[in-house]
């Protein structure tokens, strides 16, 4: 049976240009990249081409605005306690109540006395405006943190307009592009953000790896102290071969990503038509917002998505329901909760995210076999009746 | 001895075949017993229902909208209720269903407690 792997919002596979970039550095070019030898020079040199790669794929005025990480949760941990600690450690984060568990937690864990949080809500497609975010800036906010596009819905935020917003009032801005990078074209020269996250493995680079841009000027304080590399920001010998292939896969998302994102545009167009016509009772969530090319989250009504999910495994077709970062657990997605969706609605919820590789075969299966899945499911269902 | 619920998110290849091809779905015609019952967290719904020969379960069948675990409990339950008095049935515990089903991953355990209270709705319906 062929697999059909429709989670590239979870992770995407490694793209075999960017296993090839890094395979050297898992063997001879194994180098210290602070080292002062050839051994450490060469490991410099890939590093600092990364970092170039990087910065040209968000439009950073400088290389030097890239620091790399372990990841979008690393990146993200970084702008939010090391924006605070240099803001002092007190005051006011304003934040969206769709973002990833790697904003949200770690605003719940500064939240104290010193430190308040304000979580604005999103309208049903999963929107949160500038005008909103206008009406909860306080005198005292030291940051805004709202993400650029969201890993359940997919819905794309405005960032540009908060952006603008935050620069007029002189409050530092981050956003989450965890998601968005690759997908949808990026200036943050241009935009005025601040401190932007992202992930290697969510570009079909490996996991472990990403970077945070810090725009010249952002006041940020460290996390990690110790060998002080990447400007006394982010201590520890830096991931070479994970920092190469993140590079390799800034690369090929700058080549290759606004072809991409319109074919992905397209097949997730042709799955959400088809299914709606095949299947009744299909709500698409956040269907009214703009959103990333690849991401499609259904409703189906009367059904559940994790025996959906389960059976659509068993035929090899690989989807999610809600983050898969919060797999383990039985609470409903908090961003489906925030947009209001009905119980109905949220237990019936499946997010397929198409990416690299997605097919119109892919999406052929689905259709082969999603709406026996789905009619089966219902047909279990408890019928009103059922009392004598 | 298989735990019962285990530090796990996945569930067992066990439990996915229940999920795969739940046992004894439907209705009961003229059943002698129903239960109802609700997780309202996930919003699992489900529905017992037990026919009696004598003292003992003639059938037991289920409806469900639910998520994989409650989907599983609910089969593995109406497999165990056959040929058991309505004594036997009030012994039944959440542990002996996730045991049945060779362990759930431990924040499912609502999920076979929910069976269980469906089990004694049920039997309560028929006192
Ligand atoms: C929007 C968003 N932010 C942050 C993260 C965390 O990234 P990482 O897995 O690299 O820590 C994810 C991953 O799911 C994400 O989707
Ligand atoms: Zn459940």
């Amino acid at each position: 049976m062929k697999r059909v792997y429709l989670d590239h919002n979870a992770t995407t596979p490694v793209r075999p240009e960017v296993a090839e970039a890094m395979r050297p550095f898992l063997g001879a070019l194994f180098g210290n990249p602070n080292s002062i030898h050839g051994f450490g020079r060469e490991a410099r040199a890939a590093v600092e081409e990364a970092r170039a790669r990087a910065a040209a794929l968000i439009g950073a005025a400088e290389p030097e605005e890239i620091l790399f990480t372990s990841g979008g949760t690393e990146s993200d941990n970084l702008a939010l306690r090391g924006a605070l600690a240099a803001a002092g450690g007190s005051g006011h984060i304003l934040t969206s109540a769709v973002e990833h568990h790697a904003v949200l937690d770690t605003c719940k864990a500064l939240e104290s006395g010193k430190i308040r949080v304000t979580c604005l809500p999103p309208d049903k497609a999963g929107r949160v405006t500038a005008g909103a975010v206008a009406g909860a800036l306080r005198p005292d906010t030291r940051l805004v943190s709202v993400m650029w596009g969201n890993n359940e819905v997919g819905t794309l935020q405005p960032v540009g307009e908060i952006a603008a917003l935050c620069r007029e009032r002189g409050v530092p801005f981050h956003t989450d592009a965890v998601q968005a990078l690759g997908k949808v074209p990026m200036n943050v020269r241009e935009l005025g953000v601040d401190f932007l996250s992202a992930s290697a493995h969510k570009i079909n680079g490996p996991k472990g790896a990403g970077f945070l841009y810090v725009r010249t000027g952002a006041r940020l304080a460290p996390l990690l102290t110790g060998g002080g590399q990447e400007r006394d920001l982010r201590s520890g010998t830096e991931n070479v071969p994970g920092i190469v292939g993140l590079g390799e896969a800034c690369r090929l998302a700058r080549e290759e990503g606004p072809a991409q994102a319109r074919a992905l545009a397209a097949l997730r167009e042709r799955l959400e038509s088809a299914v709606c016509e095949r299947i009744p009772d299909v709500v698409v969530n956040g269907g009214a917002a703009e959103r990333l090319p690849g991401t499609s989250n259904l409703s189906f009504i009367g059904a559940e998505g994790e025996t959906l999910l389960i059976r659509l495994d068993l035929e090899g077709i690989a989807v999610s329901t809600g983050s898969a970062c919060s797999a383990g657990s039985t609470e409903p997605s908090h961003v489906l909760v925030a947009m209001g969706l009905s119980l109905e609605a949220l237990r019936g919820s499946l997010r397929f995210s198409l990416g690299w590789g997605s097919t119109e075969e892919d999406v052929g299966r689905v259709l082969d076999v999603l709406p026996e899945a789905v009619r089966r499911v219902r047909a279990m269902a408890p019928k009103p009746e059922a009392r004598r | 001895m298989t735990p019962a619920f285990v530090d796990a998110h996945h569930y067992s290849e066990t439990v996915l075949g229940h999920i795969a091809e739940p046992h004894n779905v439907g209705a009961i015609e003229r059943p002698d017993a129903v239960g109802r019952g609700t997780n309202p967290s996930c919003g699992d719904e489900v529905t017992l229902y037990l026919r009696f020969e004598g003292e003992r379960v003639a059938e037991a069948k289920m409806e469900i909208l639910g998520c994989g675990a409650i989907t599983a409990s609910m089969s593995a339950l109406t497999d165990m209720a056959g040929g058991k008095t309505a004594e036997e049935l009030m012994a039944i515990t959440p542990e002996q269903i996730a045991e049945h089903l060779g362990g759930l991953p431990r924040h499912k355990r609502h999920c076979a407690q929910l069976a269980q209270r469906v089990l004694r709705d049920a039997l309560k319906d028929r006192a």
